[in-house]
């Protein structure tokens, strides 16, 4: 066997390498649960579908789960509509999800990221998810451009995403305790700390034999709630708005209220069976219509008479938010929702509707679960489905069309797990599929206060 | 020819196992990337693929540790197969459809990589220890240590 694969190995690098530029030749393109307990609030029928505040741990696939397309992809997107549901359970776990129309969440009393990573480096405040619940602050205040840019645009600096009424989408990051824990105890909170950790960074794992929850981070974008918009489809709050000044490019400093609606969450998961994390994301259901599938309907963030020519495009430059009525973002969702996730999500909707036919959470749906098949394959992991992207959070790497197909390009199409793999701390070493640790700033020693 | 029947001649095309070829839990679906890609009108003779797929049934008739003696004797031997067998190990192993009709290499524009994904996941990175030029799934600042060549994949099932 082995001189066979030598002898092919031999033939392909002898005859081919030599004619291996690609740029010379023609590119075909190709069409291309969980451990939980149970309490006296949960909602269980006699399927799959279950309304509990109880977090799950990790997916154990079941050995009688063999088919990774549906099989296998169920038990994944099971975990993830368990996890929306109760992370957008009230945090007092007073009432069922949805019970008065729309709720206070769990995930909206955790850290955020600017509440973790302050600009001076110094050690954050002490956990206390009661303090937490505080009015929102969308867009973090900064003093640079970067922070701006970093703050209100999408990964890979793609662009901001504009709404129908010419409003920014506005984008807010958080841990759960679990995560801070680790960044508190290990000083990760600054730039220092993470120069003197030399250890692997290697975030808390949810185990589901130790009925433990690992790391969690959730990525939420709200949409400014306006014309054309019905509120009653919408998990909302009111927030404060801030857009920081940037001069240069004529952006004004500007703080006002207002009442968001939200359009995505993504939820990552770290987990013992799934190392490189479960990356689930959801979407609020009249975001974008589907590629070739457009509804005689009003979308979020995609016009039917504007046609496609703009679609999926960042907005030109400048990006000023401060600016009213700028052209909204054309966003088309590329990639169909699988239809096994489409089912799941029809069956949470039953479930949650009959609660309260008036339930704001009828109108989020799992977009996809992405995961690592082969865990200990590669860094990656062999991640499933190869491709993942959230309209709201991805919007413009969600693949390209061409003559009227769909493509997808390795490392620039929207994979969530391919991404953060890349991620780093501030001491070059990798940051277990965060970027959040990048975001922390050197400690600054109070004058006066030259002890730390 | 089926899937089942193409992943494993090219198991005895290539020396990789099963799980590289037709994985059992398959996210990449490379295996029927190939497959049709030599099934594209035009490519290789129907007839031609119909005399592969005899052949390889034959072969695979026989008992297992006798395959590669007969793929090199049956198929590698026969001039009408020979250039399809090696053009499905260039796909395996560089991502790329040669022109059967002219030497390989030599027909630039009839040549074509069979997608970026393929690209991305042609063998020859895995046998150098390497990864494709402009991507990679190493884990950041894998570059400071030396390549590592992987063993070989387990033997044919």
């Amino acid at each position: 066997m082995k001189k066979v694969r030598l002898l092919s190995l031999l033939l392909a690098v002898g005859i081919g390498l030599t004619y291996i530029s690609i740029g010379s030749l023609g590119c075909k393109g190709r069409p291309s649960s969980s451990g939980k307990d149970s309490t006296n609030t949960s909602v269980t029928d006699s399927g799959q579908t279950t309304l509990s505040p109880n977090l799950p741990y990790d997916v154990t696939i079941a050995p009688t789960d063999t088919v990774l397309q549906t099989q296998i992809r169920a038990d994944f997107d099971l975990f993830s509509w368990e996890s929306f549901i109760a992370l957008n359970w009230s945090p007092d776990s007073t009432e069922i999800i949805g019970a008065n129309g729309d709720n206070a969440t769990v995930w909206e009393t955790w850290k955020e990221n600017a509440e973790v990573f302050l600009p001076d480096g110094s050690k954050p405040a002490p956990w206390n998810a009661a303090l937490q619940q505080k009015n929102k602050v969308l867009v973090q205040v900064g003093k640079t451009p970067t922070v701006l840019l970093t703050d209100v645009t999408q990964p890979f600096l793609t662009g901001p995403l504009i709404d129908q009424n010419g409003e920014y989408t506005r984008f807010e990051i958080v841990m759960n305790e679990k995560m801070f824990d680790y960044i508190d105890n290990n000083v990760l909170y600054n730039y220092q700390g993470q120069q003197k950790f030399t250890d692997t960074i290697a975030f808390p794992s949810g185990n589901n034999e130790k009925k433990a929850h690992g790391a969690i981070m959730v990525k939420a974008s709200w949409k400014i709630m306006g014309k054309g918009d019905d509120t009653t489809r919408f998990h909302k709050t009111r927030a404060t708005i801030h857009v920081n000044a940037i001069p240069k490019q004529g952006v004004k400093d500007t703080t006002y209220t207002a009442l968001v609606g939200l359009v995505g969450l993504h939820i990552g998961t770290k987990s013992q069976n799934n190392p490189q994390w479960i990356w689930s994301t959801f979407e609020q259901v009249d975001n974008a219509p589907t590629f070739n599938a457009v509804k005689d309907v009003h979308y979020n963030f995609y016009k039917a008479a504007a046609g496609n020519n703009n679609m999926n495009n960042a907005p030109a430059h400048p990006w000023n938010p401060s600016i009213p009525g700028q052209t909204p973002s054309q966003i088309v969702r590329l990639t169909p929702i699988f239809e096994g996730t489409q089912a799941l999500n029809d069956a949470f909707h039953k479930k949650l509707i009959a609660v309260n036919p008036k339930t704001v959470w009828q109108y989020y749906e799992l977009v996809g679960t992405q995961w690592p098949v082969h865990a200990k394959q590669s860094a990656t992991g062999d991640p499933f489905p190869v491709y993942m992207a959230n309209s709201t959070l991805e919007s413009y790497i969600q693949g390209v069309v061409r003559e009227g197909k769909i493509s997808y390009v390795p490392g620039v199409t929207s994979s969530c797990i391919g991404c953060h793999n890349g991620a780093t701390s501030w001491s070059g070493r990798t940051s277990d599929f965060t970027y959040l640790l990048r975001t922390a700033s050197a400690y600054k020693q109070a004058a006066g206060n030259k002890k730390k | 020819m089926n899937l089942e029947q193409f992943a494993a001649l090219s198991q005895v095309l290539t020396g990789y196992g099963q799980e590289a070829i037709l994985p059992k839990l398959d996210t990449q679906h490379q295996a029927a990337e190939y497959l049709a890609t030599l099934y594209t009108p035009g490519l290789v003779p129907v007839a031609t693929l119909q005399l592969l797929t005899d052949t390889w049934n034959t072969i695979s008739a026989m008992p297992q540790p006798t395959y590669e003696m007969q793929v090199k004797e049956q198929i590698m031997g026969n001039t009408e197969l020979a250039p399809v067998a090696k053009n499905i190990i260039y796909m395996w192993f560089l991502g790329i459809w040669y022109d059967l009709t002219v030497p390989p290499g030599t027909s630039p524009n009839k040549d074509f990589v069979v997608s970026a994904q393929a690209y991305q996941n042609s063998l020859v990175w895995d046998t150098m220890g390497a990864h494709p030029m402009g991507y990679s799934e190493g884990v950041f600042g894998y570059w400071n240590t030396p390549p590592v060549i992987p063993p070989l994949h387990p033997p044919i099932q």
